[in-house]
């Protein structure tokens, strides 16, 4: 039986040798790979968003194969790494601005001006400006994010808050009356795996400060501004205002605080989540509303970049794939199917629901986030000594300092 | 019958005089796989760690920088003494449970298989999943501080306490998934011990602890030395369940030595650090099971 | 003096048969010591179980079943498109790589327990010291290397390189090493060459460990999520583990990853079921011990 059995798999195995598909390989000219993630949230949606996006540029280019690969979010860093590393793998892949500085300052990005020059006017300039390194483009925008704040207005009535908190004062105004209902003022996320961008950075712009110095040399988190931001975290979560777990817990929506309605609002909050939470706490309990403010009234809201690799072979056809991407016909159709916003001007924003206009809205105190070589490394530094502050391990002060000095001893180590 | 000692000394002989052939022939097959993708790529790690490397692929050799960096890292000594800590809980509790189950096992006569399928169910899920499935379990409104609370007890901040409290959920999370496959290796080594050998300890009036320890547990000796290093091993990369539960917090309590190598390998990009932690973690890995191969697995006289 | 080597073999014995005149008492406190550690075991799947067949927007503590079962979650993940490519993919990495392993492994574990050559020690510890260290700092050099070899997207790329198990050899060694020398010297003596002994003593007589590593094997292999995503360039190629990794999108509900774990863990469940029974069929060695 074993014979058989060894038989059988040295058979399989001279097969497969030679089987498989040998994917769609970027030599020889007018071939152009894109890797794409899960935008569009519904599976089945996607994969005919992007067949239609092929099917539609293959028409208007006889002349270039276009395949669109669809990956996981799951293990992005590990798969891009390995392919620039390797040479085989995409003309064109979904970044993030951070990660796109990330890719470019290790050589596996190159820049793509060309792309977008004919009309770069029409592009949101903060969304051009977050992709713009040593003063050329490494990424064309395809969509933009915006986050805003939602409320419960049913926990918000409970506890006889009548008007929904729109600057820091009222939240903290707001909290003992609704933690005495055994509700969490505000909605706070510190699990490590968490980007700051979506809970402490966007505080900490609201009180008119930055993580970084203007010319990224320096972190400026340690500055009478972060200090506001981390001490009205600490001071909410004293009354009661923010998650029991709020140092430790991840973002989640549904069956979070927002969406069993324990928490009464959220000042980071994307369309999807909304939708989740309507879902959860009842549609009619749910009110979308303008960015928190602090001093400075800001939200976060990065774009979404197709960015060209250093191993594509013809760049002259990614770029063409790329600017038809973003072009203002799929942009409108991609930001309907995947309830993102427009990266340019000349694309009409969603239209349909009410709340996609507050959050079109929301785009023009987006900040994309602070872009330096070491943002994530002082990202995941500050990270943690947050985590320590609100657990009540360290003081704001010491929680801000230490975080800075070792964010310091990074900068100057070349991050 | 001299004859035949003889013929059998002969065949010895012979045999012996045969055997590095043999050997190296039936070792082959698995050497040139490990050659080609475990000795290269792991050497490929090593030079790696001697450079500066980048993803272009263009690096600059810089000899012993990185070690030195790594040596003067605080963050690495705390990640080394979280690693150190997690397998100091986690190895003695999964070989305790391991052999614990394997042991009732091999004396339940009924219903044996369908323990022993029952107990190994969690070796089935991925680290993932278990990491999903115990976050809630351990959540502060999750099921075990819902049924304490039932009992008026406060919620215990299992993943959010001190260091201690932290790495031993942590460690509980890991032993309950993959304590299957140390289980089954034990029971296997449970079957092969001569049933005479029981007997005649049986006759000899000794009762069942004393039997277990000083006839079962030296027999299982070669294998208890592999699930102990196996164990080791697994709990020095311990990463995956980290990664969904706890993200190496809070406040860096559990950022074990293979966080802080991917975390500098993928998300920073310094793969050349990166590889230089991963060299550090095998050489300690390699001297503790030296250690224990010492203790446990000196040849048979 | 003529005796085949399977008549050397010992007669199967059940050693738990022996332990039949005590069972009453000590037996219930074990049975019951038994059901304890099985129900510790058994909760969280009941957990994943339930949260799988919740709509999507329940609490994510579940206490009791919810009042709207609903099978959507379960339907949305097998309806996936390539659902069926991806489970082929996925048995067809799993059986090979069993295949190839334990045959491989129990040639080397036989080498490293029962013959010497020069530096079989030195092999045997270099083998096991690639375990030790730790995948992600081998990533890259491992891709890179299957790349230059054309291995990529292949299904060759996706087993081959995994097959090198050290856990495997050593397994197949420490209990190799157990067997009885007079076994292989009467074996000598009838004649018997280096291939037969290997097959027809050593394989039969490892049965137990054989089965056992062929589920663990199976297991590593179909739960693996890392290699297969990096080799993968299309969907064709993806296994199921990283195929239901596609579905996710990135707030997804805890209730469909809770699907997608209930289904991808099945397959397992069937090989350990019919596995299991050949761990039953020990060969203890009474007899020849003198």
């Amino acid at each position: 039986m074993r014979g058989q059995l060894t038989f059988v798999a040295v058979a399989a195995l001279t097969l497969a040798a030679c089987g498989g598909s040998d994917g769609e390989s970027t030599d020889g000219g007018g071939s152009v790979t894109v890797w794409m993630y899960p935008v569009v949230p519904d599976q089945d949606a996607s994969i005919e968003f992007w067949d239609q996006v092929e099917t539609d540029f293959e028409t208007g280019h006889d002349d270039i194969d276009l395949t669109i690969e669809l990956l996981p979010w799951e293990g992005r860093d590990e798969k891009i790494a390995t392919a620039i590393a390797s040479g085989e793998g995409p003309d064109l892949v979904l970044l993030t601005p951070d990660q796109t500085l990330q890719y470019q300052s290790t050589g596996g990005l190159k820049p793509m001006g060309a792309a977008v020059e004919e009309n770069r006017d029409a592009f949101l300039p903060n969304a051009l400006d977050s992709v713009t390194f040593d003063d050329e483009l490494y990424g064309v925008p395809i969509y933009h994010t915006s986050t805003t704040t939602v409320y419960n207005t049913e926990v918000l009535e409970a506890a006889g808050i009548s008007e929904v908190p729109t600057t820091w004062d009222d939240v903290l105004a707001a909290a003992p009356k609704l933690a005495a209902n055994g509700v969490a003022a505000m909605d706070y996320s510190g699990s490590p795996e968490m980007t700051l961008n979506l809970s402490f950075y966007p505080l900490l712009w609201q009180a008119g400060g930055t993580v970084f110095t203007d010319d990224g040399s320096d972190v400026a988190f340690d500055g009478p501004e972060g200090h506001a931001a981390l001490q009205f975290l600490v001071d909410l979560q004293e009354v009661g205002g923010l998650p029991a777990d709020a140092a430790t817990k991840p973002n989640n929506v549904e069956g979070g605080p927002l969406g069993t309605g324990t928490a009464a609002m959220g000042y980071a909050v994307t369309a999807p989540e909304v939708e989740q939470m309507k879902a959860g706490v009842g549609a009619e309990n749910v009110v979308v509303g303008e960015p928190l403010s602090g001093v400075e009234q800001v939200s976060f809201g990065m774009p979404g970049v197709l960015s060209l690799t250093s191993i594509s072979e013809d760049e002259q056809a990614a770029m063409e794939v790329a600017a038809y991407i973003a072009s203002p016909e799929v942009a409108t159709a991609l930001n309907d199917a995947a309830g993102t916003f427009p990266a340019r001007t000349d694309v009409e924003p969603p239209t349909g629901d009410e709340m996609l206009t507050v959050f079109n809205d929301a785009l023009q105190y987006a900040n994309p986030g602070e872009v330096t070589p070491s943002a994530r490394q002082v990202m995941s530094v500050l990270s943690s000594n947050i985590q320590a502050a609100l657990q009540g391990s360290k003081s704001v002060e010491d929680a801000l300092a230490d975080a800075a000095s070792e964010a310091r001893d990074l900068i100057a180590r070349g991050g | 019958m001299t004859v035949q000692r003889a013929a059998v000394q002969r065949a010895s002989w012979r045999q012996r005089a045969r055997d590095p052939g043999w050997g190296l022939l039936f070792v082959l097959p698995m050497l040139v796989l490990f050659v080609i993708f475990r000795f290269v790529p792991s050497l490929g790690a090593v030079g790696m760690s001697l450079t500066d490397y980048r993803l272009s692929g263009d690096f600059s050799f810089v000899g012993a920088d990185n070690y030195v960096r790594l040596f003067e890292d605080d963050l690495f000594f705390h990640s080394l003494r979280v690693t150190l800590l997690y397998a100091a809980i986690c190895v003695p509790l999964a070989l305790v449970v391991a052999l614990g189950t394997a042991t009732l096992l091999h004396h339940v006569v009924r219903g044996q298989s369908v323990f022993r399928g029952l107990l190994f169910l969690p070796y089935v899920t991925s680290f993932v999943m278990a990491g999903i499935i115990w976050t809630w379990i351990y959540e502060s409104d999750g099921l075990i501080n819902g049924l304490l609370e039932k009992l008026g007890v406060g919620p215990v901040p299992f993943l959010t306490g001190n260091q201690a409290m932290v790495l031993a959920s942590l460690a509980v999370v890991s032993v309950w998934k993959s304590f299957g496959y140390s289980m089954l290796i034990l029971v296997a080594g449970l079957k092969n011990i001569p049933e005479d050998i029981v007997e005649a300890a049986k006759l000899d009036g000794a009762g069942p602890c004393s039997r277990f320890w000083r006839i079962t547990i030296p027999l299982l000796r070669p294998v208890i030395f592999f699930v102990l290093v196996i164990e080791t091993i697994a709990a020095f990369q311990v990463f995956d369940t980290i990664y969904v539960m706890t993200g190496g917090g809070p406040a860096r309590a559990s950022y074990g030595l293979v966080y802080m190598l991917y975390d500098q390998g993928f998300k920073f990009f310094d793969f050349g650090y990166a590889a230089t932690v991963g060299v550090v973690l095998f050489l300690v890995v390699f001297l503790i099971s030296l250690v224990q191969r010492y203790v446990l697995d000196r040849e048979k006289t | 003096m003529t005796a085949t080597i399977e008549a050397q073999t010992p007669p199967r014995t059940y050693p738990t048969q022996a332990h039949r005149p005590r069972r009453n008492r000590a037996n219930v406190w074990l049975t019951l010591l038994l059901v304890l550690a099985s129900v510790f075991t058994i909760v969280p799947f009941v957990a994943v179980l339930v949260l799988a067949v919740s709509p999507e927007s329940a609490p994510t503590i579940p206490r009791q079943l919810p009042d709207d079962v609903t099978l959507d979650n379960l339907t949305a993940v097998l309806s996936a498109s390539s659902f069926l490519r991806w489970t082929l993919n996925s048995v067809l990495c799993s059986v090979v790589s069993v295949v190839i392993i334990l045959l491989t492994a129990a040639m080397a574990g036989y080498a490293f327990a029962r013959k010497r050559f020069p530096g079989s020690t030195a092999l045997m510890w270099s083998f096991l010291a690639t375990l030790m260290v730790p995948i992600q700092a081998t990533l890259i050099p491992m891709f890179v290397l299957v790349s230059r070899l054309d291995g990529v997207n292949t299904f060759w790329g996706l087993i081959v390189p995994t097959l090198a198990n050290s856990q495997a050899v050593f397994l197949m060694r420490q209990f190799i090493r157990e067997l009885p020398d007079e076994l292989f010297d009467a074996a000598k003596i009838d004649g018997a060459g280096e291939w037969t002994v290997f097959w027809r003593l050593v394989l039969p007589l490892t049965k137990p460990v054989l089965a056992t590593l062929g589920i663990f094997v199976f297991l590593w292999h179909w739960n693996d999520f890392l290699w297969p995503l990096v080799i993968a360039q299309t969907d064709e190629m993806r296994t199921l583990t990283v195929g239901l990794s596609t579905l996710n999108a990135e707030s997804v509900a805890r209730a469909r990853i809770m699907a997608s774990a209930a289904i991808s863990v099945v397959p397992c469940l069937i090989i350990f079921g019919v596995l299991q029974r050949y761990l039953v069929n020990s060969v203890a060695t009474t007899g020849l011990k003198g």
